[in-house]
């Protein structure tokens, strides 16, 4: 039943979202097409110049809105589909109450990730495009092959733990962020009749605060403990204990999914306030 | 008629005897004095130095200079790096017996202000920060010898001297601490090499010639520098630090988890429905959660 709920989940999102993501591509080609007429020292016409200057500047703007849109159009399916009139509907679907849950949270997870790609894809293109010049010459290929065999040097096969490291982070954080934020949607829809939207952006706008807070203070505080901690151990443990602090973090975060997931599915089950 | 045709021819005349050497000068031909103490750019006379003093943060490219044939006759070839040659340039020779000399000039303009500068002859000079400024006069008072050893720990000020617009700093000598005193060691005085990016556990082991600094206007500025004076302060000592960022790393890492390990084994026990297995999924996230931070505790302590 899961597939089916994500099929039309996927279906719903990837409505609107394909043509935001085509026009971040283009816009990022239209800007690596502009980069070598903004920043040419030849003697360009001054119009000229200003308009690759602007159509950069919209290119940055455009791509931004495009992650600005995938975000509001996950977070405006979540709230439609569960707390307006269609809530009615959901509910009533032959499916248990945590498959609706895990098709929204698969469905938005892999939308913020394929929204992170096609901006980096964008901002990539933009770039390869306009430093064309620059990039493709054997110096810069050789520079980045020697960076790259530096860094192995340094951390041996321990990259490959760390490539994956980063991965699982980068999927468990965005999970998180999601997760909070359903939890917010539905703790304001749990609590209000009215103004449930204006609510759930106060709720998250606080609660975002404290916790980012709270987590600032703490990197701010173990960094400089394990900064110092690691400086006394010998070369061939740091990749290790790397590694082991990765390891814990990614942990960590997993351990957070597990309270939140934990809070929404109860709030779903139990506390769920229709309109 | 006459008269102004040879005023006019007269002028060209001049003007192409002017224009030739003017234009020939143009060129990358670079004149150097025998023992490579000078050379002329661009019509400019640049006083061989040494650079180990300053810093230029700029990029340039080397020129190949063309040789005459009385240069040919030193030399085999020779490059000339502009890096500012407003300032300063390197010149690299390549003599007749394949062996390489390496200079580097700064124009004769400025050479005094910079030989003015390592002499210590120059009034203001700066810390790190240009607020924090001392009379150089005031550090060079009570002439002392210290032994700096490899081990001791030091926090390093560097102090500079700008001159150029500000666009070169002349790295004068260090301020550091020792047993509650303020010391400056001035390369000159000390007659060792300066170290750009100073690093004191370069210096293995030696008794250096000092200067203790005891100028009330220069303590108050090392106060400020250093986070001794009330205003800077750090509200934690690291110890302070060290100790509390230790308790958090174990209170969010070990202790919040331990807590909720606990509260999710008796919610488990209690429920009867679904959340049962929701509960025992958590408190194994828990288990594993105390289990990683627990191995990765021990080793690193």
């Amino acid at each position: 039943m899961l597939g089916k709920l994500l099929k039309h989940d996927f279906k719903a999102l990837f409505k609107y979202w394909w043509i935001a993501a085509i026009i971040s591509l283009g816009l990022g080609v239209a800007a690596g097409f502009s980069i070598p007429i903004a920043i040419s020292d030849n003697n360009i016409p001054p119009i000229l110049r200003a308009s690759t200057i602007i159509a950069i500047f919209v290119a940055i703007m455009g791509i931004g809105v495009f992650s600005a849109f995938s975000v509001v159009m996950i977070f405006i399916r979540f709230y439609k589909n569960l707390f307006t009139d269609e809530g009615y509907l959901t509910f009533t679907l032959p499916v248990k109450r945590a498959s609706i849950l895990n098709s929204k949270l698969i469905s938005a997870v892999l939308f913020t990730i394929a929204t992170t790609f096609i901006i980096f894809a964008a901002i990539l293109t933009a770039l390869l495009i306009g430093f064309s010049k620059d990039i493709f010459t054997v110096r810069f290929l050789n520079e980045i092959h020697d960076s790259v065999l530096e860094i192995y040097s340094h951390t041996g096969a321990y990259i490959y733990i760390y490539i994956i490291a980063a991965v699982l982070l980068y999927i468990s954080i965005t999970t998180i962020s999601t997760l909070f934020l359903f939890n917010c949607i539905t703790f304001a829809s749990t609590i209000t009749k009215k103004a449930r939207v204006i609510t759930a952006i106060a709720i998250y706008y606080v609660a975002n605060s404290v916790f980012t807070s709270i987590f600032q203070i703490l990197f701010v505080f173990s960094g400089s403990y394990i900064s110092d901690k690691m400086d006394t151990l010998s070369e061939n443990m740091y990749n290790p204990i790397t590694s082991l602090i990765l390891l814990c973090v990614f942990v960590f975060t997993v351990f957070i999914i597990g309270i939140l997931y934990t809070i929404e599915y109860y709030m779903l089950d139990r506390k769920l306030n229709l309109l | 008629m006459k008269k102004i045709l040879s005023i006019i021819s007269s002028v060209l005349i001049a003007l192409t005897i002017f224009a030739v050497p003017s234009f020939a000068k143009t060129n990358d031909t670079v004149a150097f004095s025998d023992d490579f103490s000078y050379v002329y750019y661009n019509g400019t006379r640049y006083i061989a130095t040494d650079s180990r003093y300053f810093y230029i943060n700029d990029y340039a490219e080397p020129i190949e200079v063309t040789l005459t044939k009385e240069q040919k006759q030193k030399i085999k070839a020779m490059s000339i790096t502009p890096y500012d040659s407003e300032f300063y340039l390197e010149a690299n020779y390549l003599l007749n017996n394949n062996t390489s000399v390496y200079c580097t000039y700064i124009n004769e303009y400025y050479y005094k202000h910079y030989q003015n500068a390592i002499e210590g002859k120059v009034t203001t000079v700066y810390l790190y920060d240009e607020d924090l400024t001392f009379n150089l006069q005031n550090l060079l008072q009570n002439k002392t010898s210290i032994l700096v050893s490899e081990d001791s720990e030091y926090d390093c000020y560097n102090i500079m001297y700008q001159f150029f617009d500000g666009d070169v700093e002349v790295d004068l000598g260090v301020v550091f601490k020792q047993d509650d005193k303020y010391y400056y060691l001035d390369y000159a005085t000390a007659g060792i090499e300066f170290i750009h990016g100073f690093d004191f556990s370069m210096i293995a082991e030696k008794n250096v010639t000092v200067y203790e600094i005891t100028d009330e206007e220069s303590l108050s500025t090392l106060d400020l520098a250093l986070g001794n004076s009330p205003e800077t302060r750090p509200l934690f000592d690291d110890n302070t630090t060290m100790l509390i960022s230790g308790f958090l790393l174990i209170f969010i890492f070990g202790i919040i988890p331990l807590g909720l390990l606990i509260l999710f084994l008796i919610l488990a026990l209690r429920s009867k429905t679904k959340y049962r297995k929701i509960f025992l999924t958590l408190s194994l996230i828990c288990i594993l959660q105390i289990a990683v931070f627990s191995v990765l505790f021990f080793m690193i302590m």
